[in-house]
């Protein structure tokens, strides 16, 4: 309903909408601002210009939106490529500034919240590598160490192994406790009975690896916020699977 | 799996998506819609350049989000903003015939749902004592009692009769033999585990920087892929300056400070990792200058 509301105002009132929206505003260029964009003292004034830009620019939107997404979503990728080209123009060096920053508390009630936000993350770096999705998760939960279930082999969506799935998930967990290497090789030849064409160790090492380093890149953001790593990123993996089985 | 391609990411390379799409697709990854046009997953897939603007773009629709869509939001729309759904032209008569029976159906869900057994009594007590600090009670009068007191100084403490943690139980799908990292039943100290090993921003940035100053100790300490098991030692040594004094501070993920440790020698420090698991970065400081930070993991033994 909120959607229908925003739609109503982009034709109706557009001014109206932008008002309305200047929350959203400020909380784009803030965290924009504290990824390390721009100097904290700007961060008003550069609100200022993309409301400015914003005005100026509400006919394209209006024309522009497809209306495939909500408004606010869409709205928030303008605001945000708005920002984008206005530290463009100012030259702003993507350095995080010191001062921007503030030292957590020893007890943040937000801790948990953070770690789900993550985890969820993590889920949508890898889910954008669609037909590797099935694949990037088989390997990531041998690395941990955590079951492979029939069900893991059944995301394939490979028909022609139905009734194989039992052994095929049985073989992967033979790779408990083994090292990184090892275990690497046993999800490739499993890979290679679930791929059309059979891919050699190397192939698939370097195939994860490469993978890894983008989702890494991803999650960690650019200019890096965080530093994650494959140990890292194992931990959430494992976290968040024992969550679901307890809950 | 198919065939492995180095993709360069440029801005300028081609088509990539524009705002309206990377809307979508960010609505997507987020879950607010299960479906969206296969040549839009297929892009993603080959496009890194476009991964990244749409991971940037679903963070920022999260940090902008007033809560998932309602229904009616997520239904599609026509080309010019209208809703392609029939809903709005049922008649007021089927809209009351609907009502009824949806408030029938929850009502005979709800009476399905209710319990034969009567639940146990649960009591809630809330008292301040002379002591300006407040006390809530709750007891459930079959097996436990569960006591968290707020006080003015913001410590938060509880107990319970049988809260009694097992770490040896194992999750259902966790394979035999390895020790179990969380314990079924701990929902906190499960979450708490993971955090301990988040970095911390502001202390990233510091390590591995280097300090201009020409009486720079050249500090020289673990290195920040380090993991230590509990009881390690870890150790620093510099060159020390007569007219300086040295320190180590060892800092937990949340920049909270774990200890401070005085050197045993003028130019040396041998610290035993006393800690738990978790990420770790320790600060080496003179009189009045940070001279270096560095980062470490301790793992279970």
């Amino acid at each position: 309903m909120q959607n229908d509301s925003d739609i109503r105002m982009l034709r109706e009132d557009p001014e109206k909408l932008l008002l309305k929206y200047q929350p959203v505003i400020r909380i784009i260029v803030k965290s924009l601002a504290y990824k390390g964009y721009l100097p904290k003292r700007e961060i008003s004034d550069l609100v200022q210009d993309v409301n400015r830009k914003l005005v100026e620019r509400m006919p394209r939107i209006r024309s522009q939106y497809n209306y495939k997404s909500r408004f606010r979503t869409y709205f928030s990728v303008v605001v945000r490529n708005l920002c984008l080209e206005e530290f463009r123009k100012l030259r702003i060096v993507a350095e995080p500034a010191a001062d921007l920053y503030e030292q957590p508390g020893n007890d943040s009630p937000a801790d948990p919240v953070i770690i789900k936000q993550e985890f969820e993350r993590l889920k949508r770096a890898i889910r954008m590598f669609y037909r590797d999705e099935p694949a990037l998760w088989v390997t990531f939960r041998v690395l941990a160490d955590l079951d492979i279930q029939p069900e893991d082999i059944t995301r394939f969506g490979k028909t022609d192994i139905a009734g194989r799935e039992p052994e095929l998930a049985r073989r992967l967990n033979q790779s408990f406790k083994k090292n990184k290497r090892e275990k690497l090789e046993i999800v490739s030849e499993v890979l290679s009975e679930l791929d059309a064409k059979s891919r050699s160790k190397e192939a698939v090492r370097k195939w994860f690896e490469n993978r890894l380093e983008e989702i890494l890149t991803l999650m960690n953001g650019k200019p890096p916020r965080s530093a994650y790593t494959l140990e890292i990123l194992l931990i959430l993996i494992e976290k968040a699977e024992s969550e679901k089985n307890n809950s | 799996m198919k065939e492995e391609k180095k993709y360069v990411i440029k801005p300028d390379s081609g088509r990539h998506l524009g705002e309206n799409e990377l809307a979508q697709y960010a609505e997507f990854l987020r879950g607010d819609r299960d479906v969206v046009p296969e040549e839009l997953l297929l892009h993603m897939e080959e496009c890194a350049w476009c991964r990244a603007e749409a991971m940037e773009v679903a963070d920022i629709v999260d940090l902008t989000d007033d809560g998932r869509p309602t229904t009616d939001d997520r239904r599609p729309m026509t080309d010019d903003g209208r809703p392609t759904t029939n809903v709005r032209r049922l008649s007021s008569v089927v809209r009351l015939v609907a009502a009824i029976a949806a408030v029938a159906l929850i009502a005979w869900v709800i009476q399905q749902l209710r319990p034969e057994k009567p639940e146990p009594e649960r009591m809630a007590t809330l008292t301040t004592d002379s002591t300006n600090s407040t006390t809530l009670t709750t007891s459930t009068t079959s097996t436990t009692s569960t006591t968290s007191t707020y006080s003015t100084n913001s410590t938060i403490s509880t107990t319970s009769t049988n809260s009694t943690i097992s770490t040896d139980s194992t999750p259902v799908r966790r394979k035999h033999g390895r020790p179990p990292v969380a314990p079924t039943g701990t929902r906190p100290d499960t979450v708490r585990y993971a955090q301990a090993f988040v970095p911390d921003p502001t202390l990233e940035l510091l390590v591995g920087a280097v300090y201009r100053s020409g009486t720079d100790p050249k500090t020289e300490g673990p290195g920040p892929e380090t993991i230590f098991t509990s009881e390690d030692t870890l150790k620093i040594r510099w060159t020390p300056d007569p007219y300086d004094s040295y320190r180590l501070v060892i800092v937990d993920n949340k920049g909270a400070k774990i200890i401070e440790v005085e050197p045993e020698a003028s130019n040396l420090i041998n610290w035993v990792t006393n800690l738990k698991p978790g990420l770790y970065y320790w600060k080496f400081l003179g009189k009045d200058e940070m001279w270096k930070v560095g980062r470490f993991r301790v793992i279970e033994r």
